[in-house]
C-alpha cells in the first residue's frame, strides 16, 4: 500500500497551523498585558498589589490625585486632563498622580477576596500618604472615580483640599437603584447585547483575560443614555471585569439591592466641590448632579454644552479652565 | 422600566421553552417520519433564527437522524453573526417509551462586532432521557458545546482607541458551554412542534450572560 504523496505535506502544513495557535489567556493576547506582566510599564507596589501608575509635574506641588471612572476603566481617559491647552497644563502648577485602581487597566489582577470598597479606601489613603507628605490632596474624579472620591472623603474629609466630580455616578444606594436601568440598554433585542451574548460561544469569560477582552464589547453601544462619543472615543487600556463586578457587588446587599451611602459624613465637609456634567448626558448628567450637588454643604455646578457622560475627554479644553479655576480658588483660600 | 420589560419578555419567552438542532426531536418518529424541514427561533445564546433539514438513515440497527441547518441572529438582522451545523441524533438505549439519546453536531460559527471578526469551529455533544412517545415527548437534556479552534481578526476600532497590538490568528481551546434543560414536543399530523429551555455555564462552570437558553421550533416531517 502507498502513502499518497500529498500525505506529509498535508500533515506538516497541520502540525505548522497547530504550532501557530494562540492561547486566549496569554498576556498581550487579546488584552494589553498588565505590571504584574510586563516589568517595562511605570509602576508602584502598594498594600500588597502593583499598579499602574505615571506622575507629571513637580513632586512639591499640590498633589492632584486623579479617579477614573468604571469600576474597571482606568485613567487613560483623564490623560488630556494633564495635557497642554491654551499655553496651560496643570502639570505646570500640581503634582499630577495617574493610577489605576486595584484590578483595573494595567494594575494587576486580582480575584474577589481583595477587590472591596474598602480595600479601594485603603489603597486610596495609602496612595495620598505616599505623595502629599501629610498634606492635603485635590481630587479630580470621573464618573465612578467621582463616587470613589466622594467616598474618601466621607471618611477622610481632612486630607482632600478640594475635589473636582465630572458626572459622579450615584453617591447612594436608593439613587442607584432609581438610575440602574437607564445606565446599560438591557434591551434583548439591541446588537450589543447579542453581539454580547453570542460571543460566548466564542469566547468563554473563563480567565481574566477573556473576561476583559468580553466587557470591551460593551464599550460603543451599551450605555446610549451616556451619549458618548463614537468618533473621539473616550480610550481604556483594558476593562477590568473581575473589579466592575466584585465592586458593584460590594455596593449591593444578599438580595443584589444597592444599599451603599457614601454621603453619611458629608454635612462636615464645607470645602467647596465643583461638579461638572455634560449637557447632552441624561443618565448620570445635569439632572442628576443638580440633586448630588446638595449632598455637600458647599458645592457647584457647571454645564458644558455638547457633551454626554465623556465630557471630560471630548471637551477637555473648555473643562480645564473651570477646573483651574476652582483650583485657583481653593488655593487662593488657602 | 424599557430594559426591564425587555427582560420579562424574554422570560416569558423562556417559559415556552431549538438550541443543539439534532438533539430536539422527537426519536419516537424517526421510524414512520423519515424527512423534515424545520425552523426554530430562540435566545440561543442571542436571538437566532435557523432553518434545517433532516434525514433519518438506518445505521447498525439505529435510526439516525442527520440534520443540517443554518442560522443568524435576527436582532438587526446581524447575517455575520451566524451558525452552520451538521449533526447526528440517535436513540442509545430504549426502555418501553423511555429513551436515552445521543446527539453530535459539527458547528461552524462566525461573528462580527465592534471589537473582532471571528470564525469558530466547534462541537457539541448532547444527552438526553425522557418519555418519547409519537404523539409527544418530554425530556431532560445536557449538553457539553465546545469551541475547538477561533479564529480572530480584530477590528481597526479597537486597535485605534484601545489597545494597539492585539493578536490575530487562531486560538485553541477558547470557549466551551455547558448546557442543563428541559425540552418537549407535540406531533399535530405531520407538523411538530418542539419547545426547550434550559441553564448555561461556561467549561468552568462560571456564569454566562444570557444565563439561559430557550427557544421553540416547527418541523414538517414527511
Amino acid at each position: 500500500m502507498r502513502t499518497p504523496r500529498w500525505l506529509p505535506l498535508a500533515l506538516l502544513s497541520l502540525a505548522a497551523a497547530a504550532c501557530e495557535v494562540m492561547s486566549p489567556g496569554d498576556p498581550g493576547n487579546l488584552v494589553p498585558a498588565t505590571v504584574a506582566e510586563d516589568p517595562s510599564l511605570p509602576a508602584i507596589e502598594m498594600n500588597g498589589s502593583r499598579f499602574h501608575l505615571q506622575t507629571f509635574g513637580d513632586p512639591a506641588n499640590p498633589v492632584i490625585v486623579f479617579l477614573h471612572g468604571g469600576p474597571g476603566g482606568d485613567y487613560r481617559s483623564l490623560l488630556r486632563l494633564g495635557q497642554r491647552y491654551d499655553g496651560y497644563s496643570l502639570a505646570d502648577e500640581y503634582f499630577l498622580v495617574y493610577w489605576d485602581q486595584r484590578g483595573t487597566g494595567l494594575s494587576r489582577r486580582h480575584d474577589k477576596d481583595v477587590l472591596t470598597i474598602e480595600t479601594y479606601v485603603k489603597d486610596m489613603h495609602t496612595l495620598v500618604d505616599r505623595y502629599a507628605l501629610g498634606q492635603p490632596v485635590f481630587l479630580i474624579g470621573e464618573s465612578w472615580g467621582g463616587m470613589f472620591a466622594t467616598r474618601y472623603i466621607n471618611q477622610y474629609p481632612q486630607r482632600v483640599a478640594g475635589a473636582v466630580l465630572i458626572e459622579p455616578g450615584p453617591m447612594d444606594g436608593a439613587t442607584m437603584e432609581r438610575l440602574k436601568d437607564g445606565i446599560t440598554d438591557t434591551d434583548l433585542g439591541s446588537e450589543w447585547l447579542n453581539d454580547y451574548s453570542w460571543n460566548g460561544q466564542f469566547l468563554s469569560p473563563d480567565d481574566h483575560a477573556r473576561m476583559d477582552y468580553e466587557r470591551m464589547l460593551g464599550a460603543k453601544n451599551s450605555q446610549p443614555k451616556f451619549h458618548l462619543s463614537t468618533t473621539d472615543p473616550s480610550p481604556v487600556w483594558r476593562l477590568g471585569a473581575a473589579a466592575n463586578r466584585y465592586i458593584t457587588e460590594d455596593g449591593q446587599n444578599d438580595d443584589g439591592v444597592f444599599n451603599y451611602d457614601f454621603t453619611t459624613h458629608l454635612a462636615a465637609y464645607t470645602t467647596p466641590v465643583l461638579f461638572i456634567a455634560g449637557s447632552l448626558s441624561e443618565v448620570l448628567g445635569p439632572s442628576l448632579q443638580r440633586e448630588q450637588v446638595k449632598r455637600y454643604p458647599s458645592a457647584s455646578l457647571t454645564v458644558v454644552d455638547g457633551a454626554g457622560h465623556d465630557v471630560a475627554w471630548v471637551k477637555t479644553a473648555e473643562v480645564l479652565p473651570h477646573i483651574r479655576a476652582y483650583l485657583e480658588a481653593r488655593r487662593g483660600g488657602e | 422600566m424599557k430594559g426591564r420589560s425587555s427582560i420579562i419578555l424574554g422570560v416569558l419567552l423562556l417559559a415556552l421553552g431549538a438550541r443543539d438542532a439534532a438533539a430536539q426531536w422527537n426519536v419516537a418518529r424517526f421510524g414512520t417520519e423519515r424527512s423534515r424541514i424545520y425552523t426554530a427561533v430562540g435566545l440561543d445564546p442571542a436571538w437566532v433564527t435557523s432553518l434545517g433539514y433532516g434525514r433519518v438513515i438506518a445505521l447498525y440497527g439505529h435510526d439516525f437522524q442527520f440534520t443540517g441547518d443554518a442560522g443568524v441572529v435576527v436582532a438587526h438582522m446581524d447575517t455575520q453573526d451566524f451558525r452552520v451545523r451538521l449533526g447526528a441524533h440517535t436513540s442509545l438505549v430504549r426502555w418501553r417509551s423511555f429513551h436515552l439519546t445521543g446527539s453530535a453536531t459539527f458547528i461552524t460559527r462566525g461573528t462580527d462586532n465592534v471589537i473582532y471578526r471571528g470564525l469558530n469551529f466547534g462541537s457539541d455533544f448532547t444527552g438526553t432521557l425522557g418519555a418519547y412517545r409519537p404523539g409527544w415527548f418530554a425530556a431532560g437534556e445536557f449538553g457539553f458545546d465546545k469551541a475547538i479552534v477561533t479564529h480572530i481578526t480584530h477590528s481597526d476600532w479597537y486597535r485605534t482607541y484601545f489597545y494597539p497590538d492585539p493578536k490575530d490568528g487562531w486560538y485553541i481551546d477558547a470557549g466551551g458551554t455547558f448546557h442543563f434543560g428541559l425540552m418537549g414536543g407535540v406531533a399535530l399530523g405531520s407538523v411538530e412542534l418542539t419547545g426547550r429551555f434550559g441553564w448555561r455555564w461556561t467549561e468552568e462552570f462560571n456564569d454566562l450572560m444570557p444565563p439561559m437558553y430557550a427557544g421553540v421550533g416547527v418541523g414538517f416531517a414527511y
